[in-house]
């Protein structure tokens, strides 16, 4: 079969599976009391969590449907799939039993497993400019970090409603793009399956959000979007394109100096304001986050820092996209 | 016209109080393919002598984490010292 027609039966699989699959995990999931403040809002209303797992059901139809499609790709679709169902399992714990600041990083990575058992990468890695690298030794060594850091820099992007889905859509979308120029098919179609979900997802978790995705969402789509830059060899252009999550990542523990839970921060970074908007934090204690940095210029509303992070997020995946023409050169 | 012009100053305002942060990733791409370069295309090939082979590959080595984590460093000053000039100068003006 035509590989773009199997790219969109996989996004179509994965967008109905998750859309017609979280309003009934929510009404499941509230009715036992699984539920999250939004903190963001006046009213503190409170949302369904933990429905982030309807991604991972998405996604494991959109797999399931692509391995018979493209069989001659099952065992790189089954690792893909084993590495997003171990990071959603870790989320589910950490989502019931709340994990430690250290031991959730070390577990993420230990979701890196099934590629290093499969044997399902590359390690030669292309890089822009320069070309391939050969790293046969290193390169195994390397896997955990290309798993667990995408999975916590999502995590820490899911702050507001709508803001870990639709940057993660805008990512997975241009991984598709560049992974469609080097013409490694059976990520386009990966991709597919997880855009699919992501976008399904968005729709109920856009502002005014009624869902929440929880660590169990957002851990398993990092983790995902991690498995698919190592089976596809697109290192480089992954890392560029997750810019605003490992941003928003790298400039929270850089002002804190340390690993944390959000749960232990006294001095939030942002301040919500009696007209509903949210303003920045002018404590020198409070960590930078990327939310506090889109409002060094003065209170906005949730939706309008939302908007922010995915135009962040689509400058990103363009400059991916400048990342994989220059990998084609080689000065 | 398609958008009223107080849309369209407020759509101007809006990127303007983004454009920082799309100039430090950008700043930050750039940097990482020029750091890219120099550790590939200058310090890697580097001739190796037989008798400092061990401590020119530890050179190297040292060269390119000193260079990665100036980049590091870089990326955290500008986006540190940017965020506190522009809320500081908010709050002056208000």
């Amino acid at each position: 079969m035509d590989m773009n027609i199997s790219a969109a039966i996989t996004f179509l699989t994965g967008f109905l599976v998750t859309y017609f699959v979280t309003p009934i995990l929510a009404k499941l999931l509230e009715k036992h009391d699984m539920v999250g403040i939004d903190i963001h809002k006046l009213e503190q209303p409170k949302i369904p969590a933990m429905c982030g797992i309807s991604i991972t059901i998405g996604l494991t139809a959109a797999v399931a449907i692509s391995s018979m499609i493209a069989p001659a790709y099952a065992i790189k679709f089954v690792t893909f799939l084993a590495v997003t169902l171990l990071a959603c399992l870790i989320g589910i714990v950490d989502d019931l039993k709340t994990l430690g600041p250290r031991i959730k990083p070390l577990l993420t990575a230990l979701a890196c497993i099934p590629i290093i058992l499969s044997g399902s990468y590359n390690p030669y890695p292309l890089l822009p400019i320069i070309g391939s690298l050969r790293l046969t030794i290193v390169y195994p060594l390397l896997i955990p970090f290309a798993v667990a850091v995408p999975a916590n820099a999502v995590n820490m992007m899911d702050v507001l409603n709508g803001a870990m889905a639709g940057t993660s859509a805008v990512t997975v979308f241009f991984i598709l793009i560049c992974a469609a120029l080097f013409g490694r098919w059976e990520i386009v179609i990966l991709c597919g399956g997880l855009l699919g979900s992501l976008i399904a997802f968005y729709k109920y978790n856009r502002y005014p959000a009624r869902v929440f995705s929880g660590d169990s969402g957002s851990l398993a789509v990092g983790a995902a979007i991690g498995a698919l830059a190592i089976l596809g060899s697109l290192e480089v252009v992954s890392v560029i394109a997750l810019m605003p999550q490992i941003m928003n990542g790298f400039y929270n523990l850089s002002s804190i100096g340390r690993l944390y839970e959000h749960r232990e921060i006294s001095q939030r970074p942002t301040k919500l304001l009696k007209d509903g908007r949210l303003s920045a934090s002018d404590n020198s204690s409070s960590p930078l986050t990327l939310t506090r940095m889109i409002l060094a210029d003065g209170p906005m509303n949730e939706k309008d820092i939302v908007k922010a992070f995915l135009i962040l997020s689509i400058f990103s995946g363009c400059l991916s996209l400048g990342t994989a023409l220059l990998t084609g050169l080689n000065i | 016209m398609l958008i009223s012009r107080d849309r369209f100053v407020d759509g101007v305002e809006y990127m303007k109080s983004i454009s920082w942060l799309l100039a430090i990733l950008f700043l930050v791409w750039l940097m990482m393919l020029a750091g890219l370069w120099i550790i590939f295309k200058i310090i890697i090939p580097i001739p190796r002598e037989e008798t400092l082979s061990i401590l020119i590959d530890a050179a190297k080595v040292g060269l390119s984490a000193s260079l990665s984590l100036l980049w590091l460093w870089l990326w955290r000053e500008m986006a540190t010292r940017f965020f506190w000039h522009r809320l500081r100068k908010k709050q002056r003006d208000a």
